[in-house]
């Protein structure tokens, strides 16, 4: 179900609700298990069968947990079941998401012409595996409580953040299903969650499902595309993709406030990120976090072991060496881009997504630790605007790669915004005005506060179009409230067509 | 990645700012922003009810099939001896004149959009039945996919237009109520059907209308013949306790029914299904016209179309009278020397 359709709007989410509201009084047990059984219809009602393979994985992690958390004070055992555990999970991943699209490329490649069947990616395996492989190895070193099954069963299903995250902690979460808590609606954490999960409609509604059609269409003329089209197009791209997973996780943050649970943001401006380090903490944030925690930092610390095994120094100074960066800093950034480009999706256009966007962190690292400050290409670079532009352009190009159909389509794609294929106006003609709707979004995405900053959900406010003032800051009053409201009408006015969100595909 | 992880997840949990960053309100202030930020979608999507029941709204809708929405029930004592009722495929494919000059008997065209014998029912079938003499024949014909029930194509706007114009809005409220989806499609259509309406002129009907007065009841939509066939149809059998059950609830007071399944072009991907599933359920068998002579879906005829059906039907219902004088004949006798006995 989508969070953007009619069926999630006027039925589910009020008999949920409504459901909750009725049920806080009767306790935790009888609240968190009707969130647990209405996460699973929401999940069913996409397909009733995948349920089963939903609730299996649950099960099977859950039987995982209390044997690794009994077994934690015996580290040889509690390894072989983490290994199966986590081996288990990814198995279950690859099948559904890797094997057959690279059986099609073996095929292919080797004209084989074997007749292979798809199997339907089942939505939101990626986040709901990788959500309960950190709950293992978290649990694995204690840095995790176990739980009761219908609590594990909610962490894990809990319907705004199934399908596309954001990739919760269970640090963050699961106290907030204990014991103690006074369930029940709160009527400013409704009005709150309500308010943010307007914004991210009319993200997703009035803007990103705007930027669509040009994008798709550029995209799917990648050969012939002039220099202009091109950058119509990954300009309209690089907002749909934004404002479409952006609203997503508003929609997703403002659902769970309305039930009085808090999300983790998942963006905070990444378009104005100054850096590709600083893109990253500000761009799907929680899978940053998690990459860090689960691929970074045990590829950082094997690499740092590695060195000192060899008599090698781990010092500040010994980054600034060919060998000390390649291994510290070089091999753990690319390796775990690698990953994340293949989480992504199986083609070879995720995994040079991954590496290039490896590559840029590694340089901007290398930047960072060899400029010689007060330099002129340094003070150039530093002015926000060039880093800024830079930063976006790099971005601009990785996510070629990320929204093209194969790695030939993506290069075609690049050579055309270098002008391969002429600079030519002749989209400029061929455009509905529509298709310049991004030079308006634009301005509000590098310019204008975010939704955590408009809901003053933040301690500060990055300087924006208004300074640094709450101009536009939401005050629960009638002026807001008719605001939203009307933002409403205008979403259902163009809600009758809904489209699905591009994260869940992964 | 490094320093990615600084800000990434790890601080923003503590983002979120705790009770004092919302000015300490009533809960009663936040109830009313909920109410007041609800109640303007709800009022938009309402407004829509008043745009249905106007009188011009069934020609600003541009929907064909609503352009004569009362003709069932302004039908006072006429009569006739043949009442063609069902879906689409009827009102734009059998022609009451056609049948009239076939068959000699009075006939009537009182069929309807499917969606609103989905959501009305047999309202208008019973509504003339309550205000006329009972018919020889009641002739319903339908799609092949309409005589399958169960199906969830609810939110098709004729049924819904209808129900708000002929019953109440507290009659017609839990229809809405209960399927929430659909009244929401039904209200954003209305609202759009409208305001076109006042940017652009609504379509012409004059020649569907001047067919449809001409012919009493016969709607021919404004469409060139159809060139090729629509690949994309599902088809399930039909439900066959329905077909009895309409059968038994009309033939009293000496009317016969007639239940038909619709004529498909001859290229339909679905004849051969349709061919054998409407054998032994409906009193005609499926007619394979030329692709030529529908005018939309596969389903609805041009005037050549329906002529032709019509004629098919007039020789259906003189059939059934032949059969149905045949059957008499015998009893008739054995009365008459019955009597002589008596005597």
């Amino acid at each position: 179900m989508l969070f953007n359709s009619p069926e999630f709007l006027f039925c589910y989410l009020p008999i949920v609700l409504f459901g909750y509201a009725v049920l806080a009084r009767f306790g935790r047990t009888a609240v968190v298990s009707w969130l647990a059984l209405s996460s699973l219809a929401f999940y069913a009602y996409w397909r009733v069968e995948f349920v089963f393979l939903l609730l299996g994985s649950v099960t099977v992690n859950y039987a995982c947990s209390r044997t690794i958390w009994r077994l934690r004070d015996r580290s040889r055992p509690l390894m072989i079941v983490l290994t199966l555990a986590i081996t288990a999970n990814l198995a279950t991943l690859a099948f559904f998401k890797y094997l057959f699209p690279l059986l099609h490329f073996v095929s292919d490649t080797l004209a084989l012409h074997a007749h292979l069947t798809n199997v339907i990616l089942p939505l939101g395996i990626s986040f709901f595996t990788f959500t309960q492989i950190a709950y293992l190895v978290d649990l694995s070193q204690e840095t995790a409580e176990p739980q009761d099954f219908i609590s594990y069963v909610l962490f894990v299903t809990f319907f705004p953040h199934l399908i596309a995250g954001p990739i919760l902690h269970h640090s963050e979460v699961m106290p907030q299903f204990a014991k103690g808590r006074d369930f029940g609606l709160k009527w400013r954490d409704v009005a709150l969650g309500m308010s943010w999960f307007t914004l991210g409609l009319c993200k997703k509604v009035l803007l990103a499902d705007r930027f669509a059609p040009y994008a798709n269409a550029a995209f799917a003329h990648t050969g012939s595309l002039t220099m202009t089209g091109a950058w119509i197009g990954v300009l309209n791209y690089a907002l749909q993709l934004y404002f479409d997973f952006s609203g997503y996780s508003d929609m997703a943050i403002g659902l769970a406030r309305m039930f009085s649970i808090e999300f983790p943001f998942n963006f905070d401006s990444p378009y104005k990120a100054t850096s590709i380090i600083d893109f990253w903490a500000r761009w799907h944030m929680t899978l940053t976090r998690y990459l860090t925690l689960y691929l970074y930092n045990p590829f950082a610390m094997w690499a740092n072991r590695r060195r000192a095994a060899l008599g090698k120094p781990n010092s500040r100074k010994a980054l600034r060496t060919v060998g000390g960066f390649g291994t510290l800093v070089a091999f753990p950034t690319i390796a775990t881009m690698l990953l994340a480009g293949i989480w992504h999706g199986a083609g070879l256009q995720f995994i040079i997504f991954g590496v290039l966007h490896g590559l840029y962190l590694t340089v901007n690292h290398a930047w960072r630790l060899l400029r010689r400050e007060g330099s002129v290409l340094s003070r150039v670079i530093a002015r926000p605007a060039m880093s800024v532009a830079l930063t976006f352009i790099a971005v601009l190009i990785a996510q070629v790669f990320f929204r093209s159909a194969s790695t030939r389509n993506a290069l075609d794609f690049v050579g055309s915004l270098v002008g391969r294929h002429g600079v030519g106006f002749r989209e400029f003609r061929n455009q509905p005005p529509h298709a310049f709707l991004f030079l308006l979004a634009l301005p509000v995405i590098w310019f204008f506060p975010n939704t955590q900053e408009i809901l003053k959900q933040v301690s500060t406010v990055r300087a924006n179009i208004f300074g640094s003032s709450t101009l536009i800051a939401w005050r629960a009053n009638w002026l807001w409230a008719s605001g939203l409201g009307s933002l409403l009408v205008v979403v259902l006015w163009y809600m009758t067509d809904t489209s699905s969100f591009l994260y869940f595909q992964f | 990645m490094s320093d990615g992880s600084r800000g990434a997840g790890d601080d923003s949990g503590a983002n979120i700012e705790d009770e004092s960053s919302i000015p300490t309100t009533s809960p009663l202030r936040f109830q009313a922003y909920v109410s007041l930020m609800l109640l303007i979608p709800a009022l938009f999507l309402a407004s829509s009810i008043p745009i249905v029941r106007s009188k011009s709204f069934p020609v600003e809708s541009g929907d064909p099939f609503l352009l004569n929405p009362d003709y069932a029930f302004s039908l006072k004592h006429v009569d006739c001896d043949v009442v063609i009722y069902g879906d689409s495929t009827a009102l734009t494919g059998l022609d009451p004149t056609a049948v009239s000059r076939a068959t000699g008997l009075k006939t009537c065209n009182i069929a309807q959009a499917q969606s609103i014998v989905e959501i009305l029912g047999m309202l208008a079938l019973d509504t003339y039945l309550k205000n006329n003499a009972p018919p020889k024949y009641i002739v319903m014909q339908f799609a092949p996919e309409t005589l399958t029930r169960g199906r969830s194509n609810f939110f098709w706007p004729e049924g819904l237009t209808l129900l708000l114009r002929k019953e109440s809005i507290f009659q017609a409220l839990p229809t809405f109520i209960l399927h929430p989806v659909e009244a929401y499609h039904f209200s954003i259509w209305a609202i759009k059907a409208k305001l076109a309406s006042l940017i652009e002129p609504p379509v012409d009907f004059a020649s569907t209308q001047a067919i449809f007065r001409s012919r009493g009841g016969l709607l021919i939509l404004p469409k060139p013949p159809e060139t090729h066939c629509l690949n994309d149809i599902a088809y399930t059998q039909p439900t066959v306790d329905w077909v009895r059950m309409l059968k038994e609830k009309y033939a009293n007071k000496g009317t016969r029914v007639l239940i038909n399944v619709s004529p498909l072009p001859s290229c339909s991907p679905i004849a051969a299904p349709v061919e054998a599933g409407v054998r032994n359920v409906t009193d005609n068998s499926l007619s394979l016209y030329p692709v030529g002579l529908f005018c939309d879906l596969d389903r609805h005829l041009t005037l050549e179309g329906a002529e032709r059906a019509s004629l098919e039907l007039g020789k259906q219902l003189l059939a059934a009278q032949k059969a149905a004088a045949v059957r008499h004949e015998p009893v008739r006798a054995f009365r008459m020397t019955e009597r002589q006995h008596v005597k």
